[in-house]
């Protein structure tokens, strides 16, 4: 009877073991909704990499139901009221869900790719996922979508001094956005994702801001035409984060998920370096030396400012410029130590 | 058509060339000044310069009508597919033949993405039985075929270019019917392409713009003749492409507006775009809606003869979207003659019975 009883248990922590070999049960597996925005929506490259990603949630036991916004502020909302169990937004909208994410977009905190790349790979260790976790939400994956760069209708508008009194269409819920276009004196001309293309063609902006991926796609040549440019300076790295509801997903989701994440990187380089391709040597206006070191100065200030009134994060900006100077250890910022 | 034609010419080269056969002295006088004149290799050319006019002419006078007026998708695929490389082989020794090459090439690019399609409910079932390395698999298999499916619609969409200019500003001129509508189909073959790209998830280099240039050139067809299409395609663009959509105008509303058009007409191409649009915004209710239309208006209308095939690739592509969606939500594909109905509809109680109280 004893050796009967010996042999169940050993069998049921075999059978155990197999399941946890072979992964999750069907019974383990958990229905969790995705709301994903994109742009373009359900046919578009953003929905179409998440839905890559169902394949690999599924062996860590959660079956994605993905469903596509095309409306950044509806998903966002939606994810808020527990309609959706994770979320894909932009880093600007995710900071309500993460502040210390969503200070990554933070004006001139990243210069190049080569940082953003030391960025995440930082943020990927097991052990910054106290950073990524703010109350109920997680952050489970952080995807770059390339340097944010200004569109200007004038080219002889070559000086950030000159900005004052023109027309930027501005992100009108980004108030580091607001505050900065203040700062340099310009005139805020509210805009969204939708609108913001429109106006600077339409001429009813002077500037505005967008990352190469939009420049094609919505063609920003037309502003740009006949003396327009693009300033080559990087004045923030944009970037999609998946933002979850930590309770509702399996415990160790969140790592596997980031993981998940940063096999996608070299792809989504490759997407932004062929859209920089894209615009054409002549419209890209390169600023001097001298300059560029006055607008690091300039966005430093703004940044401390904005951290100053709540909006940045200070670990994150304290982060990302040790990442800027484990690249350019000689700038003078890596001795005043400010962020 | 093509068998006959090469066996024709190639008797007329063997003929002409290695003067084997028994000829007549009239004939060997043309031949001799032919081969003087010219040598043997340019009366090759000619032959093949002949050869490749008469077929192209021919393909375009009368396969692509005849092409229209059947109703096999499958077989239209197989057709293009298969002599896409010989009619543009052609090229070689004549004028590319461009206008015929947006058709093929847009052709051989449904080819792609069917198997595509395959791949994806093979992709879907997977994931419904929980088996994250047929996903995976299944997925990687779909891509591969976007890829060849983007590939084949760009190369439709270059020849538009080379045939027509680049879309996207003035209108170029289309003299008769058939350039209006191969420039229609240049338009389709290029959207086609680029969400083959972006499902392939690979950087194939084809430009982000056609959208948006498309949607300007939609509008340099008829849209009465064209059965709504070309507003479809337009309105289509409005709701996929941030701030296409110009003010005053509402693109579910001339969606439905080309729908009805194209019901009218019997050629429901505009159907595919209403149901794409709604798709690409996730309201799955409004592509029941579209696909419960189309079967409906295909009961009551049978398509011109001149536009059945079109009619069909309609229905083809809806029906793939109809299999999405069943297969989503019951692991298998629209069954067979239920292309308009869903697996959650409401049973029909409506039919009559006779009242069993008495006999129980």
């Amino acid at each position: 009877m004893k050796t009967r009883a010996i042999k169940k248990q050993l069998a049921g922590l075999a059978c155990a073991a197999a399941m946890t070999l072979s992964g999750f049960s069907n019974a383990e597996m958990m229905e969790r909704s995705f709301c994903v925005f994109d742009p373009i929506g359900a046919n578009g490259p953003l929905f179409n990499i998440m839905k890559t990603a169902k394949p690999s949630a599924l062996g860590w036991g959660v079956n994605l139901d993905l469903r596509a916004y095309t409306d950044e502020k509806v998903a966002a909302e939606d994810f808020k009221a527990g309609q959706c169990d994770a979320v894909l937004l932009t880093g600007t909208r995710a900071r309500e869900f993460n502040r210390f994410t969503g200070t990554l977009e933070a004006m001139g905190a990243i210069p190049g790719d080569e940082e953003m790349n030391l960025l995440l790979q930082t943020l990927n260790q097991p052990k910054a996922a106290a950073l990524l976790t703010q109350g109920e939400f997680e952050v489970a994956g952080i995807l770059p979508a390339g340097a944010v760069y200004l569109f200007i209708r004038d080219r002889n508008l070559d000086s950030v001094e000159e900005l004052q009194g023109k027309k930027i269409a501005t992100l009108d819920y980004d108030n580091a956005a607001l505050t900065m276009v203040r700062r340099v004196g310009a005139s805020v001309v509210s805009a969204n994702s939708s609108n913001f293309a429109g106006k600077f063609n339409n001429g009813n902006v002077d500037v505005a801001y967008a990352p190469a991926v939009a420049y094609t796609p919505l063609e920003l040549y037309k502003g740009l035409e006949p003396d327009g440019g693009v300033f080559n300076y990087k004045l923030a790295q944009m970037n999609f984060q998946i933002i979850i509801r930590q309770d509702r997903f399996p415990e160790g989701y969140g790592q596997l998920s980031r993981e998940y994440a940063a096999g996608r990187y070299e792809e989504a380089y490759q997407i932004i370096r062929d859209a920089e391709a894209e615009i054409k040597d002549e419209y890209w206006m390169r600023p001097a030396t001298q300059k560029l070191e006055g607008y690091d100065k300039l966005l430093r200030e703004v940044r401390m400012a904005l951290r100053d009134e709540g909006a940045y994060d200070s670990r994150a900006l304290t982060l990302m410029r040790k990442v800027r100077c484990k690249t350019n250890p000689t700038a003078g910022e890596c001795v005043e130590n400010l962020e | 058509m093509s068998p006959y034609f090469l066996r024709f010419s190639s008797a007329i080269l063997h003929w002409v060339c290695p003067v084997r056969r028994w000829f007549s002295a009239k004939h060997a006088a043309v031949l001799a000044t032919t081969l003087a004149l010219a040598g043997c290799g340019a009366t090759r050319n000619v032959m093949y310069k002949t050869t490749g006019d008469v077929m192209v002419s021919f393909a375009q006078e009368h396969q692509t009508p005849f092409v229209l007026s059947t109703d096999d998708v499958s077989m239209n695929c197989g057709m293009s597919e298969a002599l896409a490389p010989m009619l543009m082989s052609f090229g070689r020794v004549r004028d590319e033949p461009h206008s015929l090459a947006v058709m093929i090439y847009g052709s051989a690019g449904m080819c792609a993405e069917s198997r595509a399609l395959n791949e994806e409910l093979r992709y879907m079932r997977a994931i419904r039985d929980q088996d994250p390395a047929e996903a995976e698999d299944a997925l990687i298999a779909q891509k591969r075929f976007n890829t060849l499916a983007a590939k084949r619609n760009y190369e439709a969409y270059q020849h538009l270019v080379a045939q027509y200019g680049e879309p996207g500003g003035a209108c170029p001129e289309l003299e008769e019917d058939y350039d209006e509508f191969i420039w229609m189909m240049g338009m389709i073959a290029g959207l086609q392409a680029l969400n083959n790209e972006i499902a392939s998830g690979a950087g194939l280099g084809v430009p982000k713009n056609i959208a948006a240039k498309v949607e300007r050139s939609a509008a340099c067809v008829d849209d009465d003749k064209w059965w709504g299409a070309p507003m479809a395609i337009r309105a289509t663009v409005w709701s996929m492409l941030p701030g296409a959509e110009p003010k005053g105008e509402n693109a579910s509303m001339r969606l439905a507006a080309a729908a009805k058009k194209g019901e009218r007409a019997g050629v429901r191409l505009a159907h595919v775009f209403q149901a794409l649009a709604a798709y690409g915004k996730g309201d799955m209710d409004a592509v029941k809606q579209v696909i419960r239309a189309h079967a409906k208006s295909k009961a009551n209308k049978e398509a011109p003869p001149e536009a059945r095939l079109l009619d069909e690739l309609a229905t083809t592509m809806l029906t793939g979207l109809s299999d999405r969606m069943w297969t989503e939500h019951t692991g298998h594909r629209t069954p067979m003659g239920a292309l308009g109905r869903f697996w959650d509809d409401k049973k029909q109680t409506t039919a009559e019975t006779v009242d069993l109280s008495d006999i129980l």
